[in-house]
């Protein structure tokens, strides 16, 4: 096939056209890198210099340091940070767990079954452009302020991506497979479980990591309305008590935990989906 | 045919290097490829599906440059797009956001040609590929084959010296197919340009083409050179030349191990 | 045969009807009686009438109404504006991109209502604020669909616009600005949904006028009805904005269906 000598020319060609990528690689990490931080220098510097009113500012040092330091201090909202961030993620959790529970299911059997469809869409037609915050003088009145206030708003919130996700995934099952089930004599119900279900399940997913970002902001807004604990209470009472160090630790660690919950999802995510391609 | 050559592929080697998170993955895709493309001739590339003639197509368009070897035009290297070339694309590739008489002028246009003569110019091969009355339709509005014959029209108001037409009737339907073959050889009797293009279809090439090269699988390397100037345009893709010619290639080709 | 498939066609239309009137039965039978602890139909309605006339917080429902639309508009006007431009940038200059994407991301996941206590620090309890809140929470969406619509022009355009030598301005003219709008315009959408989200929390926690400040003030003076006659109004009218939003694009981009 190839003679020796134009085997060297090409891999030398080749080797270049990689060399070259990785330096542009290279080059915008760095130049990443820079960016943020200078911001940081920059950041630092405003407050150090006193360039704004220190009052309404807090450094990246002391973030840092409140955040270290408030794994031990109660002040001055009378908790520790993990019993926070465990308070903020019980009351998340539960709200998300349910909105998927519920939801995805009601979304799989409303795409596929007609009158299931017609009794449940206008409800959530009129529900659904009220954002879930709202509700929240509602679910004070039924339900307190406390943990199941907080977890219905986010159950709320998380409910509807899901359902919509698995409603438009489970409808997007190709017709041929289902016809293919319908020669081998198989029952309506019996096709929606064995072939419905597994191929909208991507969608399914999508749906989930959509509720998870939406409980989770919209933990912090309940928890700015109606809590005694948790991230959002944290911030909030950080401001009270003009702790801006607090207010800016609290939107850094919920920021993080964000992502690292995503994280997690698209783990589960590969994990669960790739089964059902090796099948 | 005594013609000048008009573009020569001279020594072309063509491998993709694809980043794979982390994986560096080679691909080959030409294997020194020699051709001669002979001025004004029909000139047809075949091969089995996915063996590369397209990228041999996008090198000479100027697209990719090749990671080994040369293009020559009127003898000298083409580097990038040429004026020169023009191209009618796979899946017609019109604008769906412009009119068939927008798609059709936009060479001149980019060209600055002013508004009234490249109106000339697109309308005139509007026409000639048969698409009078319907200019201020949208791609939307026309059919497949009507879509692909504002990707020739287009190519051809570019004025080029060579027009490249990748596999331009695989996506239609066999009727559709047959009577395009038929209308792009009326067009190029009636301006006689270089045509290299590119197929997968046997009968295609023996309808179309002066000659006929034919491409090995992947990575492609030119298996043969078919001379068909002996049969006469229009041909009878019943007469016993047509058949014979055809066979001749079929049982040459690497097709049927895909 | 005949009768069956009319039975079926019948009940499925009037299967919605049903449920809505369980929806409203079931709202009814809390709402009664004289422990009632949430206000019935009906007194929602009488509540809606008698704040037509008498002014809550000294405003007008017109007026309450008004101050959040204009919020959400001017919110999500601006966040259109520097969305665009941003999502722009980073596709067309790499540069840019490598230096200003990494501090992108780093303040994505941050929720912008996480931001309501430092933004009344820093600019108190005004318009400004709540706008601005807007404008931060949309922009995200609308930057990452442009960026994502701009980077993303099918290589078959990309090829046509080289083939035919279209000038820089040109390609962006004709070819990579349309082939991006589906993708901005649904930036957009997702960005409407957040902007009222974010507008109502951040007038829930501190405001002196608006739909989401009538939600809490009716909660506070344990006049409920006021709150749920502000959470149908603002259901109306995103549902409205949404429509419109709608339309819009299918004015914009009339061949989408086609693609599709």
């Amino acid at each position: 096939m190839n003679s020796t000598t134009n085997n060297t020319l090409i891999d030398k060609k080749l080797d270049e056209i990689i060399n070259k990528k990785k330096q542009v690689g290279k080059k915008s990490f760095i130049l990443g890198l820079t960016g943020i931080v200078c911001f940081l220098l920059l950041w630092q510097a405003v407050v150090s210099f006193e360039l704004v009113n220190i009052k309404y500012f807090a450094s990246p040092i002391q973030v840092i340091q409140a955040i270290i330091k408030k794994f031990v201090d109660e002040s001055p909202d009378g908790s520790t940070l993990m019993y926070h961030v465990l308070a903020s993620f019980q009351v998340s959790f539960t709200g998300f767990f349910l909105s998927i529970i519920i939801g995805a299911p009601l979304g799989l059997f409303m795409g596929w079954f007609k009158p299931v469809d017609k009794f449940v869409r206008p409800l959530f037609e009129i529900i659904r452009p009220i954002p879930p915050i709202s509700w929240i003088p509602i679910a004070i009145v039924f339900l307190g302020i406390g943990v199941q206030a907080k977890a219905f708003i986010i159950f709320f919130s998380g409910f509807i991506p899901t359902l919509i996700n698995s409603y438009t995934g489970i409808k997007m099952t190709n017709h041929v497979h289902v016809n293919v089930g319908k020669t081998c004599g198989a029952s309506n119900m019996k096709i929606f479980f064995t072939i419905g279900v597994p191929s909208a399940m991507p969608m399914v997913f999508a749906g989930f990591k959509l509720s998870l970002g939406n409980a989770w902001s919209t933990l912090v807004a309940a928890e700015m309305l109606a809590a005694n604990k948790g991230l959002g209470y944290m911030i909030s009472m950080g401001r009270n008590f003009s702790r801006i160090d607090l207010v800016i630790a609290g939107m850094l660690i919920i920021g993080a935990l964000g992502i690292m919950l995503s994280i997690i999802m698209d783990f589960i995510e590969r994990k669960t989906l790739k089964w059902r391609y090796i099948k | 045919m005594g013609n000048r050559i008009k573009l020569s592929i001279e020594g072309v080697s063509h491998y993709f290097v694809t980043f794979n998170k982390k994986d560096i993955q080679k691909t080959h895709v030409l294997e020194n490829v020699n051709i001669d493309v002979r001025e004004n001739e029909f000139l047809v590339l075949l091969g089995p599906g996915h063996c590369g003639k397209t990228v041999l197509l996008n090198l000479i368009a100027g697209l990719i440059k090749p990671t080994v070897g040369e293009i020559k035009l009127d003898g000298e290297s083409i580097s990038g797009t040429d004026k020169r070339i023009s191209m009618v694309f796979q899946q017609a590739s019109i604008l769906p956001w412009k009119t068939v008489m927008e798609n059709v002028e936009i060479a001149p246009k980019y060209a600055d040609i002013k508004r009234e003569e490249r109106r000339k110019t697109a309308q005139y091969f509007i026409d000639l590929v048969g698409l009078n009355g319907f200019e201020k339709h949208y791609p939307r509005q026309i059919s497949g084959g009507m879509k692909q014959r504002v990707g020739i029209a287009r190519a051809y108001s570019a004025n080029p010296e060579i027009l490249l037409m990748d596999e331009p009737f695989g996506a239609l339907d066999a009727q559709t197919r047959y009577s395009m073959e038929g209308e792009i050889l009326k067009i190029w009797e009636k301006d006689k340009r270089t045509v290299v293009f590119v197929t997968n279809n046997i009968e295609e090439a023996v309808t179309l083409g002066d000659r006929i090269i034919l491409f090995s699988q992947a990575p492609a390397t030119v298996k043969e050179v078919y001379d068909l100037c002996g049969l006469k345009k229009p041909r009878d893709n019943m007469s016993e030349e047509f058949l014979k010619m055809r066979d001749l290639i079929s049982s040459n080709t690497d097709m049927l191990r895909e | 045969m005949k009768k069956r498939s009319f039975i079926r066609d019948v009940s499925l239309a009037v299967l919605p009807f049903f449920s809505i009137a369980i929806f409203l039965s079931l709202w009814l039978w809390v709402a009664s009686g004289d422990n009632a602890i949430i206000p019935t139909p009906v007194d929602v309605f009488n509540r809606f009438i008698l704040f037509l006339r008498t002014p809550v917080s000294k405003t007008s429902i017109q007026r309450h109404v008004w101050v959040s639309m204009c919020r959400v508009l001017i919110g999500m006007g601006s966040a259109v504006i520097i969305g665009i431009a941003l999502g722009a940038l980073f596709a067309l200059i790499p540069t840019f991109r490598s230096v200003f994407m990494p501090l992108f991301n780093m303040f994505r996941p941050i929720p912008p209502i996480a931001w309501i206590p430092l933004v009344t620090v820093w600019f108190g309890v005004g318009e400004f604020p709540k706008i601005f809140l807007v404008v931060y929470g949309c922009t995200v969406p609308i930057t990452i669909n442009t960026f994502t619509g701009i980077s993303m022009v099918p290589d078959e355009f990309d090829y046509v616009s080289k083939v035919f030598h279209a000038g820089k301005w040109d390609r962006l003219r004709d070819v990579v600005f349309p082939s991006a709008i589906p993708a901005i315009i649904a930036g957009i959408k997702a960005a409407l949904s957040s902007a009222w989200m974010i507008l109502l929390s951040s007038e829930m926690i501190s405001a002196k006028a608006g739909l989401g400040f009538l939600i809490t003030r009716g909660s506070d003076s344990n006049d409920l009805a006021l709150s749920m006659i502000a959470m149908i109004l603002i259901g109306l009218i995103g549902s409205l904005m949404s429509l419109g939003l709608t339309f819009l694009e299918r004015k914009l981009c009339p061949w989408e269906t086609e693609l599709n």
